[in-house]
């Protein structure tokens, strides 16, 4: 009896054992594409998510501190409007709702680009933390997407025409920095439209429009 | 597909539960994508809000098609889709609060705070 209880604990270390060990092997063997990236483009991702890192460790101590005041307004009794303004107005330049001034880029394109291309120096801008985007005198808010063939690109049903501006508001330096890096978005352009100029120019302060699109869902419904 | 169902009147997309807000980049890393600073891993599904008649809608519009027919072939990708009655979006879970952006002076409802009010201390 002594040695079969033997035999089946040491069965059933093996097992597990030999259980991790798969898992082990099958967890480093999973690629998670990151490999195949050029050293340049893991500094921009690290970069970017460093940022982030800061901006979300910044989030958590300010909404901490407006937790405080809360917390004490509350104790006191007080329907505290300014904060829910304040809120809402974050929220409100955050969509596009409001116009919004700061620092940022302005790139101007001449030649006949496409819809494609313009949508891919926005993500590219968005990426690189952009804030705010407008093209000429239209906000991209959510839904707005630049459409239509090389040199009849269009956003919101206004054609563009061959010469026009890209505004984003963000850090001007990181902005123009992931735009022009080599083998960026500005390059890929160059290779698939060479006809196409782009330029970027770092700038103090631009403003932007607000949106004229109603952000109001006709068949979404908040749920809490 | 993302940029076909905004066209096609959807309200609200998600993809692999990442919501696309106003300043969503979606970035190809290798054979994942990079959404609101979350890495997603195939399969991907993209959830829409909007009218009854988006897929309909979203299969008719010819950029739809042009991806379906040169994505499928060229490189493999299965597509599929269901019509569900009601759809749960999740909410995004960044940050809203802008950095470098300032609000500039509107007829905006509530107009009584001051103009600072926006500004958060991080730059």
């Amino acid at each position: 009896v002594y040695r079969l209880r033997s035999q089946l604990s040491i069965t059933a270390v093996a097992l597990v054992l030999g259980l991790l060990v798969v898992v082990q092997l099958r967890a480093q063997a999973g690629d998670s594409g990151l490999a195949q990236l050029s050293s340049e483009d893991l500094t921009v991702l690290v970069a970017n998510l460093n940022d982030r890192n800061d901006d979300l460790r910044t989030e958590a101590s300010n909404l901490e501190r407006e937790l405080a005041t809360l917390k004490a307004n509350q104790a006191r009794g007080d329907v505290s409007v300014d904060e829910i303004t304040a809120d809402l107005r974050r929220v409100r330049a955050y969509a596009g709702l409001d116009p919004v001034a700061g620092p940022g880029v302005t790139i101007s394109i001449n030649g006949p680009i496409d819809g494609p291309g313009v949508e891919e120096l926005v993500n590219e801008l968005r990426n690189a933390g952009a804030e705010a985007i407008g093209i000429g005198d239209t906000r991209i808010a959510t839904g707005v997407v630049v459409t239509g063939a090389p040199g009849a690109a269009a956003v919101d049903g206004t054609l563009l025409g061959s010469s026009f501006e890209l505004d984003a508001i963000g850090a001007p330096d990181k902005l123009t920095g992931s735009l022009t890096r080599s083998g960026g978005v500005i390059a890929q352009l160059g290779a698939t439209q060479p006809e196409v100029v782009v330029t970027v120019t770092p700038v103090d302060r631009i403003e932007l429009p607000a949106s004229t699109r109603s952000l109001v869902p006709e068949h979404g419904r908040p749920r809490l | 597909v993302v940029e076909e169902l905004w066209l096609s009147g959807a309200e609200a997309i998600a993809v692999n539960g990442e919501r696309i807000t106003p300043t969503t980049a979606i970035i190809d890393v290798g054979s994942s994508l990079l959404v609101n600073s979350a890495y997603l891993a195939p399969p991907y599904q993209v959830t829409a809000l909007g009218p009854a008649d988006l897929y309909d809608r979203l299969s008719a519009a010819p950029g739809f098609a042009d991806f379906v027919r040169s994505r499928v072939q060229a490189y493999g990708i299965r597509v599929s889709f269901a019509e569900p009655d009601s759809v749960d979006m999740p909410a995004f879970v960044g940050t809203v609060t802008l950095r470098y952006s300032r609000p500039v002076a509107s007829p905006a409802p509530g107009s009584s705070a001051p103009p600072g009010a926006v500004a958060s201390p991080g730059g």
